[in-house]
């Protein structure tokens, strides 16, 4: 079984939401080289990312090359309530995509 | 280690603009994708490929970064603002191969807020840029790098 795509939290307090994502991705910017073969690693990283609460996209984002391995990203919003849905996806620069959802605590 | 730190990056950095070349990323470029502003491999084409000649204007932005990072491959930054109605957040790292690293926009009730963790080539300043009803503000940060991430 592949490893599980992302690890998120979601928790509201006086109101502000704050969700904390681990998305597992190897982002590789393509300048490393493979330390046994001396190969150039080929760029493999996520490209585009968006989070949606009950369905809606919140905040969608574009990245490069700096973001770091396994991207962690945070982020708040207003009117969140418990057993909102939040979701994040992405989408990477070889057409794989992953994606998770958790409920607000 | 058999070659130096300083070989050892231009090596990263070169064999990077190689990989570029090769086209690999063409098939997966898109439109609304910043390709100019990634494509850039120095700081100033790289800010003027995401904002153009649009002037630059301080203060509103916040940036928590640390002084000294241990190692540049994940560097926590936070970037913050009291602007309202921000459209975006785009963050730099001067001195990387790929000065550009991400832009995050916002609608509905999100807040203009972004906490992740960037790599850093070596020690430079981390930038910050938000657009707010159609000013662009900015701040930027130091950060001493003490082994550097091959970005």
């Amino acid at each position: 079984m592949a490893q599980k795509a992302m690890k998120i939290r979601a928790k509201v307090k006086d109101g502000k939401t704050t969700v904390k994502a681990i998305m597992y991705h190897v982002m590789e910017s393509g300048s490393r080289k493979d330390p046994d073969s001396g190969e150039l690693v080929p760029a493999h990283f996520i490209k585009e990312v968006q989070a949606e609460l009950n369905g809606e996209v919140i905040i969608s984002a574009e990245w490069g090359t700096g973001i770091s391995k396994n991207p962690y990203w945070a982020f708040e919003f207003d009117g969140g309530k418990p057993g909102d849905t939040v979701r994040i996806s992405w989408v990477d620069n070889q057409g794989g995509s992953g994606a998770g959802e958790t409920q607000i605590k | 280690m058999s070659i130096s730190r300083r070989s050892f990056i231009h090596r990263c950095f070169y064999s990077g603009i190689l990989i570029l070349g090769a086209g690999l990323f063409s098939r997966v470029s898109k439109a609304a994708w910043p390709t100019a502003a990634f494509d850039e491999t120095e700081y100033l084409p790289a800010l003027k490929g995401l904002i153009g000649e649009q002037p630059l204007l301080d203060g509103h932005v916040t940036i928590q970064a640390p002084e000294v990072a241990e190692n540049g491959a994940t560097v926590p930054v936070k970037i913050s603002t009291d602007l309202e109605n921000v459209e975006w957040i785009s963050i730099f790292g001067d001195k990387n191969p790929r000065p550009w690293i991400s832009r995050f926009y916002f609608h509905g009730k999100s807040r203009p807020f972004v906490s992740t963790r960037i790599k850093l080539r070596e020690s430079s300043h981390v930038v910050a840029i938000v657009k707010s009803q159609g000013k662009l503000y900015s701040t930027k940060s130091a950060v001493r790098v003490t082994a550097g991430g091959c970005v």
